[in-house]
């Protein structure tokens, strides 16, 4: 029988860590919550294992994945055409959606920096915003990262270009990656 | 672990992306864990897998389990003796040869009208059985109410 007060401080260690790989993931709240959900209640089934076992991060980060793929999969078809359709026109309405710089170019806030990357991730398509995460986030080659969407490589690489010179508009950094205008806070 | 990608872009941003710091969870997702733990364990135990089951109904389901299997090399081994059956139902098929036989040619010994006449009085026979229970159903037995 599994101490619910134990495995409620396993929750809290865990939480933010499962609901954040699920978020970037997934850019929706009420479905990284789900997964989340789902992610602690497998977790609690093979508590035994997990309890004190150093790999449990581990285990839940792959576990949430692996859940918010199997979310993902069934949006497929759709993931798959508009992805056909994805063209520089589409990523400079990505662009254009996103808070225009301020007029002064000097200096930047990291705070502000951040919310606006995290904003900009999360309002890139699917079919970039997951492999750009996997890649960036979940630490996976290019190689595994096709394996897992069941996607080409080239493919793979393309949308993971095209992500990052979304984010480098959202970020206005230029090719070489210095900043060129200063950041304002995301719309909330 | 991927290493900080060579181009300087993708190496701003890997920076970028390492640099953020994780959301937090919603202040509602334990609570919701914790129901649906505590709603698992008031479930019946046939809705269970059968690791949770009561012992003794893991007992008994696996005895029936076992028994199905003994039924079933049971039959087997009565698939076994088919031939021998087969050959008894060949043997009575060889019989039932034989007296068709037999009549075939006490028909041809029978003259056609006489044949004739005896297959009318046949269908007559049955015609007439049929009209006199038909009579007998309506007329003899007490009617039942009819519900209008």
């Amino acid at each position: 029988m599994t101490d619910t007060s134990e495995f409620e401080a396993f929750m809290r260690r865990h939480q933010d860590m499962v609901y954040s790989v699920a978020l970037r993931l997934l850019a929706r709240e009420a479905d990284a919550a789900d997964v989340a959900q789902e992610v602690f209640l497998r977790a609690h089934t093979h508590y035994g294992e997990l309890r004190d076992n150093e790999r449990a991060a581990g285990w839940l980060k792959t576990v949430t994945r692996n859940l918010c793929l199997n979310h993902l999969e069934r949006y497929r078809a759709r993931w798959r055409f508009f992805s056909e359709l994805d063209n520089e026109t589409t990523g400079e309405e990505f662009a254009a959606s996103l808070p225009a710089p301020a007029p002064d170019s000097t200096g930047h806030d990291d705070q502000a920096r951040s919310a606006l990357l995290e904003h900009a991730l999360q309002r890139l398509p699917a079919h970039q915003r997951v492999p750009l995460v996997l890649y960036h986030f979940e630490e996976l080659s290019y190689e595994d990262i096709a394996r897992q969407l069941r996607v080409s490589l080239g493919k793979v690489k393309t949308d993971i270009h095209r992500g990052r010179d979304a984010l480098r508009r959202a970020l206005h950094l230029d090719e070489a990656g210095e900043l060129t205008a200063r950041h304002p806070l995301p719309p909330q | 672990m991927n290493p900080e990608p060579p181009d300087p872009l993708a190496a701003a941003l890997h920076r970028e992306l390492h640099r953020l710091p994780p959301h937090r969870a919603p202040a509602d997702l334990m609570p919701r864990v914790l129901a649906a733990l505590a709603a698992a364990e008031r479930r019946a135990w046939w809705e269970r897998s059968w690791f949770e089951w009561p012992r003794a109904m893991r007992q008994l389901s696996g005895l029936a389990a076992l028994l199905a299997v003994a039924a079933l090399v049971g039959i087997t081994q009565l698939l076994r003796h088919f031939d021998t059956l087969a050959g008894t139902a060949a043997d009575a098929f060889g019989l039932a040869s034989s007296l068709g036989q037999a009549l075939a040619v006490l028909a041809h010994s029978v003259p056609f009208d006489a044949l004739l006449a005896g297959g009318v009085l046949v269908v007559a026979s049955y015609l007439c059985a049929i009209a006199l229970g038909t009579a007998f159903f309506r007329y003899a037995l007490p009617r039942r109410d009819s519900h209008s």
